[in-house]
């Protein structure tokens, strides 16, 4: 029994990623589904308002415009991250609190925060790739067809569906008290 | 009781301060003590002297304070996967997922775990007489107890920390608890916790440790008894 941390096998970020992943697996089994739906939902809303070509946007008298997709896209990073932030079950056999902040679960367990939060960051990046492919390549192609294309339309899409959302996940994942 | 074992655990120039506008003042000041493996060690102190800000810092992987925190000899900060491998947390604060079973809290964090004993952890469920389908929420704080030191058990720490674990326990069970941790002790393990029963001061600690707004105004072993069961 005469363990030390020195000849304790330090777990790899590989295997800590595999047991992070395995454990998202197991606890996301019941709600996993429906929160899933509700990101794809609002993603696709979110498109198809940030498809409006940027040009055709005035900020003096449209500001009004922008707001609704930009709530939407938080909506849909809150969504999306709240999976891995907190749990509920509504079928729970306990009549007290229903939700359980997952970090607060973990914090005296064996995790690399570090590790959890760069898992979650990754999954976000992931999700938001073919939005933004999708939500971009809309936005040029209706400025195209309107012909008020320029450089504006890529910057504006990449920096609507990939970086604000990614930013402000990022902030949830690393101040999520702030959030929550 | 001058102990010949190695030094287990080892609290050096524990400092921090408290942040923000309104709060001035230190958290913790220059806390200094060392643990040798095979006791058990009372923090001892009215609400707000810092025991639970001092049992966070330990299991906290973010450093926020000065000092150092040893583990057999190294740095949990730094290694604090490694750390958190052996020490057993056991808090009054609810650390689980309380509208699941028992077994499904095991299912989920124990992987995490390098040497997780599911044998021993259903032994010792049995040896308390805790059922794994039991929710955890609706366990009793004797049976969370009880729960949560299966659980501890079963990872083999080297060094459990007790958040005022034993408070609102019945006595039988208390007893119970502590001839328990008494067989850890023989496995070489060491024991922090904190407490406020006199009577646990005087029959079951080995060393004491008295808080007082941050600052520890006594280490020493306790000279009202220790080993007594």
């Amino acid at each position: 029994m005469n363990r030390t941390i020195a000849n304790t096998n330090y777990q790899t970020i590989e295997e800590q990623e595999q047991k992070i992943r395995a454990f998202d697996k197991k606890i996301n089994e019941k709600s996993g589904g429906l929160n899933r739906f509700v990101c794809v939902f609002l993603a696709l809303a979110t498109i198809m308002i940030g498809a409006v070509p940027v040009q055709e946007i005035n900020l003096k008298n449209d500001i009004i415009v922008i707001i609704p997709p930009l709530f939407l896209t938080l909506e849909t990073v809150y969504f999306f991250l709240l999976l891995y932030l907190s749990y509920a079950d509504a079928y729970a056999n306990y009549k007290g609190r229903r939700q359980a902040n997952i970090l607060r679960v973990l914090k005296s367990v064996p995790v690399s925060k570090k590790a959890w939060i760069r898992i979650r960051l990754r999954q976000l990046m992931k999700f938001y790739v073919p939005i933004c492919i999708v939500g971009t390549t809309l936005q040029c192609l209706i400025a195209y067809s309107e012909h008020c294309f320029s450089i504006w339309n890529i910057v504006y899409g990449i920096v609507f569906f990939y970086i604000y959302p990614v930013t402000f996940g990022f902030l949830m994942l690393k101040y999520p008290k702030l959030i929550f | 009781m001058e102990s010949k074992e190695p030094i287990l655990f080892e609290a050096k120039h524990i400092t921090s301060r408290r942040k923000g506008l309104f709060q001035k003042g230190q958290y913790l000041d220059d806390i200094s003590f060392s643990l040798p493996a095979g006791y058990i060690m009372g923090i001892v102190g009215k609400n707000g002297a810092g025991k639970t800000t001092f049992f966070d810092y330990i299991i906290d992987e973010k450093k926020r304070y000065r000092g150092e925190f040893l583990l057999n000899g190294a740095d949990i900060s730094k290694n604090h996967l490694s750390a958190m491998n052996q020490i057993g947390f056991i808090s009054e604060d609810n650390y689980f997922f309380t509208t699941m079973s028992i077994r499904k809290n095991v299912e989920l964090l124990a992987p995490f775990y390098e040497e997780f004993d599911h044998k021993l952890f259903s032994e010792k469920l049995s040896e308390f007489e805790l059922t794994s389908g039991k929710c955890v929420g609706n366990l009793s704080r004797g049976q969370m107890m009880k729960f949560q030191l299966a659980f501890a058990m079963a990872h083999k720490p080297k060094l459990y920390l007790l958040d005022e674990a034993t408070a609102g326990m019945d006595p039988v069970f208390r007893l119970d608890f502590y001839k328990q941790l008494r067989l850890l002790l023989e496995d070489g393990c060491g024991v922090i916790l904190s407490t406020h029963l006199e009577e646990e001061i005087e029959k079951q600690i080995d060393y004491v440790g008295i808080l007082e707004e941050g600052k520890m105004i006594f280490f020493g072993e306790n000279e009202m008894g220790g080993i007594l069961l």
